[in-house]
């Protein structure tokens, strides 16, 4: 390793610049020949321009600077548009396993781990025709959950059962669909057992988080599906949400 | 770092490697600084966009409730309760002052409900006006209710107390002026429980949110349908449920309590189960005693438990009150302990009953698993058991009941630990499946039945259930174990009563080893059963019929009779196996106790009311509540107190806002609890990654002109 900081700091110049690729990286030839330690032309070189021939210095100082901050930058940059893509690639991809669960759910009766270490189990599908959306809701709303698909809140009525069931997921994943949805649009549930029961949505709402309270029990099956607004706010953070309300037609 | 004989280390000169170093903080420092700033720009661009977003469109919006049942979006009054009991004998006489405050700048109305002891007996309401005291009078509740409409809309200060069920009462107070401070105080009356040597009274301070199933929410919102909702909300009015504050925002509704505790004998044990308590000790066996931290948060029930020291309690004791041409009774006693014969064990079907609906989440199911876990391990070869686990639909373990052998016990334990706690709470199909007859009649016919059921109560069409309970009992016994920090326990003992059972209340886990051991013991000893009371001369008795007695219970019965004419002997007599047991009680009709007669009128109205449950036609039901209701100043079902100003305080060109008031959350219950984020990092991720690489890019490029630029700047 010191062989190569040697080297930065070294011969930075015309002369060894075509060693370099774009971002002032060594390119494999170049660290291979730099390895051995007592014959190192580099070693040599970088004493030969010390002590002979000093380099105007606050060139080298600028030049290596922007090329770190060049390289840091796209670095940095890489690795963020990869965690982000890898979040919603693994939104999309935890789908694909839910629907295998949910086959076994609907087989056996019996919850059914998408994945050996799984901590939750699909308790439903969300189908949205018109807007293309088949969704396998999770149980429980925490931000584990919501990782891989929609969150059903504990305690409130299961999907389909009386009583008021929230759903709740991210808005720019899987509940992105619901920007589009309209009053009165059809949202079908289909339960555990294969029955599925129809809603329409009655009411859109956007309201702050902090005002943000269920009722428990409705009087029709009712589905509270929640996610956050605006859909487009590129911060995930803010505080109002978008409430669909749909009951059973 | 300082290998001497390092070529390269040798060769860079001290100077060279600060240089070196300085060089890497720089550009290190340099990328983070880019970064920052580029995530700054992003924030601010973002933050405008979504302001531009969120202003007006077509969306209803703001910081409207989305429902909290009530439609409340206006300040609640403020409350304070203060409780004051006096007990002494077998009754207590408790005084409730609800002080409420309204604290905004406008006139308000407000509705509270508000849970009291399951025996309860309302009989007294004042409304303390400043210095003014207004004493509230019984009506019957149409009329109380229209009453109190007309006050409210006059401007006078008017305050009305209706029960919505036998555990729930409202308190409805009109016209509390901006600032202003109206103290209604309610006065009711209790007996005490008193099992296996110990007295203990519960005061409840929380309500678990009930459950109430679709079909009886639509006959109930149209019965109800007088409330004001604000155009768009969802119209789920409903009594019983009221509205909660978010617990992160602090808790509501302090409350302070003393209590007089005239025990009339030594005492071996004096505590508080869930609070802690300040007791000063008197002569006479009398005690004072207050909460250690008042006031306290309405989060879990108060309980205080006492134990007179062994053989100072009768056993038998009879309280008497003369009132006019009545004369009223109440006799407790004390059947003797079991014999040797309990040891046998008889072999016992039992089927455990798991609620698992969304409000036993948290606290309550952990106690619920505990609970039902330990009730495997005291099941022996020879027993049958199920369990059936409901919340929106009923789930059995096993379709019948089966042998106790090892696999059915390692299937059972399996099932037990795997229990989570949501959905709705539809007890209806799961009481079904536990009481239907599918016994063969043979083998299985020497089985004792046991249904054992787990719950919090939290269900609002009680009495459905209790009619199916009696339908359906048959030759079994139902025992009901209340679960969590509040759970609904009139329901729970009146199931249990109408199964024959018993009621036992866990209110923490701590609890549950004690408390499931001590029902084990009733579970597996015989209970007196075919208990007769006979009073002579034609005495009206409530309960007309008493239930099963297990160990360490006393028999408690009131009686109305003419007053002069009630003169011999109570005879009581019941069966224990094959044992019969009997003894007779002389009536001595001694100084007049007061409240006896107000115990009998409540008991009387309970089993007037267990009567309808059981198919009596309605009409003379409430005929006959509103004779006893109305004599005795109870409040009922059909009965309400009411109370109004004579003088009108708010002028008719103001308007009074009505608001429910909220409740807390009961501690350690979830369901109610917050939401998780809704949205991924993921766009701010990959918006971030495209800018500093774009930027990474563009100093790539410009990396020789600048140096260039330096210079020509120079130059």
């Amino acid at each position: 390793m010191r062989h190569v900081v040697a080297d930065r700091g070294g011969p930075i110049g015309r002369n060894v610049t075509s060693n370099r690729n774009w971002m002032g990286r060594l390119r494999p030839g170049i660290a291979v020949r730099a390895a051995p330690a007592e014959s190192s032309p580099i070693g040599d070189s970088a004493r030969h321009w010390t002590e002979d021939k000093p380099l105007p210095r606050r060139r080298i100082t600028r030049r290596f600077a922007v090329l770190a901050c060049a390289a840091f930058l796209g670095a940095a940059g890489i690795a963020s548009v990869g965690h982000g893509a890898y979040i919603l690639a693994k939104a999309e991809l935890a789908q694909w396993l839910l629907h295998a669960a949910w086959s076994r759910t609907q087989a056996t009766g019996l919850p059914a781990k998408p994945w050996p270490w799984a901590d939750t189990h699909p308790v439903a599908r969300l189908i949205a025709a018109d807007q293309d959306a088949d969704l396998l809701v999770l149980a429980g709303a925490s931000g584990r959950t919501l990782a891989f698909g929609p969150g059903h809140l504990d305690g409130s009525a299961l999907p389909g059962d009386s009583g008021n069931a929230v759903l709740t997921a991210h808005r720019d994943t899987h509940f992105r669909f619901l920007q589009h949805v309209a009053v009165g649009d059809p949202i079908a549930v289909e339960s555990p057992r294969g029955g599925r029961r129809h809603f329409r949505i009655r009411e859109l709402r956007i309201v702050d988080q902090s005002a943000l309270k269920f009722v428990r029990d409705t009087r029709v099956p009712t589905l509270t599906l929640v996610t956050c607004y605006p859909f487009n706010a590129i911060n995930p953070g803010g505080p109002l949400r978008y409430v669909v309300i749909a009951e059973a037609a | 770092m300082g290998d001497p004989n390092d070529a390269t280390h040798r060769g860079f000169p001290r100077r060279q490697w600060r240089e070196l170093v300085r060089l890497l903080l720089e550009s290190v420092a340099a990328g983070m600084f880019v970064s920052l700033v580029l995530a700054l720009a992003v924030f601010i661009a973002s933050a405008q966009a979504y302001a531009a977003v969120a202003g007006p469109g077509s969306h209803r919006q703001g910081a409207l409730m989305l429902q909290d049942l009530s439609g409340n979006h206006e300040a609640a009054p403020l409350l304070f309760t203060d409780v004051h009991m006096s007990i002494t004998g077998m009754i207590a006489r408790v005084r409730v002052q609800q002080r409420f405050v309204n604290p905004a700048a406008d006139w308000r109305e407000g509705v509270y409900l508000y849970p009291l002891p399951d025996t309860a007996a309302v009989d007294h309401l004042r409304m303390h006006i400043g210095e003014r005291v207004i004493e509230g009078r019984i009506a019957e509740r149409n009329d109380a209710r229209r009453e109190y409409e007309h006050a409210k809309q006059e401007g006078r200060k008017t305050t009305l107390v209706e029960q919505e069920r036998a555990n729930l009462f409202t308190t409805n107070l009109a016209n509390i002026a901006p600032g202003e401070e109206v103290i209604v105080a309610i006065e009711y009356q209790q007996t005490l429980t008193f099992e296996a040597g110990s007295f203990s009274l519960r005061f409840p301070l929380a309500l678990t949110p009930r459950f109430v199933p679709a079909a009886r929410f639509e006959s109930m919102a149209a019965s109800l349908g007088t409330k004001a909702m604000a155009p768009g909300q969802v119209h789920d009015a409903d009594r019983i449920t009221p509205p909660y504050t978010d617990s992160r925002d602090g808790w509501v509704n302090p409350v302070a309590i003393t209590i007089e505790l005239n025990a009339g004998f030594p005492l071996s044990k004096l505590a508080s189960t869930y609070h802690a308590v300040d007791v000063d000790e008197r002569p006479g066996h009398r005690y004072r005693l207050k909460l250690t931290d008042t006031p306290i948060a309405a989060v879990r029930d108060f309980e205080l438990t006492w134990t007179p020291d062994i053989g100072s309690l009768p056993a038998a004791a009879l309280f008497t009150e003369t009132r006019g041409d009545k004369t009223y009774a109440l006799l407790v006693a004390l059947p003797p302990a079991t014999s040797e014969l309990a040891d046998v064990r008889t072999p016992r079907e039992v089927t455990y009953i798991i609620d698992t609906s969304g409000s036993m989440a948290g606290v309550s199911i952990v106690q619920a698993r505990e609970a039902l876990l330990m009730a495997l391990e005291r099941l022996r070869p020879g027993d049958r058991f199920n369990i059936i686990e409901f919340n929106s639909t009923t789930t059995p373990l096993f379709a019948a009941p089966v042998p106790v052998d090892a696999t059915t016990l390692r299937r059972a334990r399996v099932f037990v630990s795997g229990l989570t706690a949501r959905g709705g709470t539809e007890m209806l199909p799961a009481l079904k499946a536990a009481l239907t007859d599918d016994r063969k009649s043979d083998s299985a016919s020497l089985l004792m039945r046991q249904v054992v059921f787990l719950t919090d109560g939290a269900v609002g069409n009680e009495d459905e259930i209790l009619r199916l309970i009696h339908r359906r009992i048959g030759d079994r016994r139902l025992f009901t174990i209340g679960i969590g920090p509040a759970p609904n326990s009139f329901f729970m003992s009146r199931a249990a009563q109408f199964g024959r059972g018993t009621y036992t209340f866990i209110g923490d886990v701590r609890e549950v080893k004690d408390k499931m051991s001590a029902l084990f013991r009733k579970l597996e000893t015989p209970a007196l059963t075919d208990i007769s009371v006979a009073w002579p001369g034609g005495a009206d008795v409530s309960p007309g019929l008493v239930p099963d007695l297990y160990a360490g219970e006393p028999l408690v019965v009131t009686a109305s009779f003419p007053t002069g004419s009630g003169s011999g002997n109570v005879a009581l007599s019941g069966r224990r196996g094959d044992a019969t047991w009997g003894t007779l009680i002389p009536i001595v009709v001694g100084a007049s106790e007061p409240g006896v007669g107000v115990l009998w009128a409540r008991a009387k109205i309970e089993s007037l009311l267990d009567a309808g449950r059981q198919g009596a036609p309605q009409e003379e039901i409430r005929a006959a509540v509103l004779d006893v209701a109305l004599v005795h100043h109870l409040v009922s079902e059909y009965t309400s107190l009411v109370a109004v100003d004579v003088t009108v305080s708010r002028s008719a060109d103001t308007a009074a806002a009505k608001v429910s008031l909220p409740h807390n959350v009961p501690e350690g219950l979830t369901f109610l609890g917050g939401m998780p984020r809704t949205a991924t990092p993921a766009l701010l991720l990959i918006v971030l990654g495209f800018s500093a690489l774009l930027l990474a890019l563009a100093i790539a490029a410009l990396r020789g002109t600048w140096p260039r630029f330096a210079r020509a700047c120079r130059l």
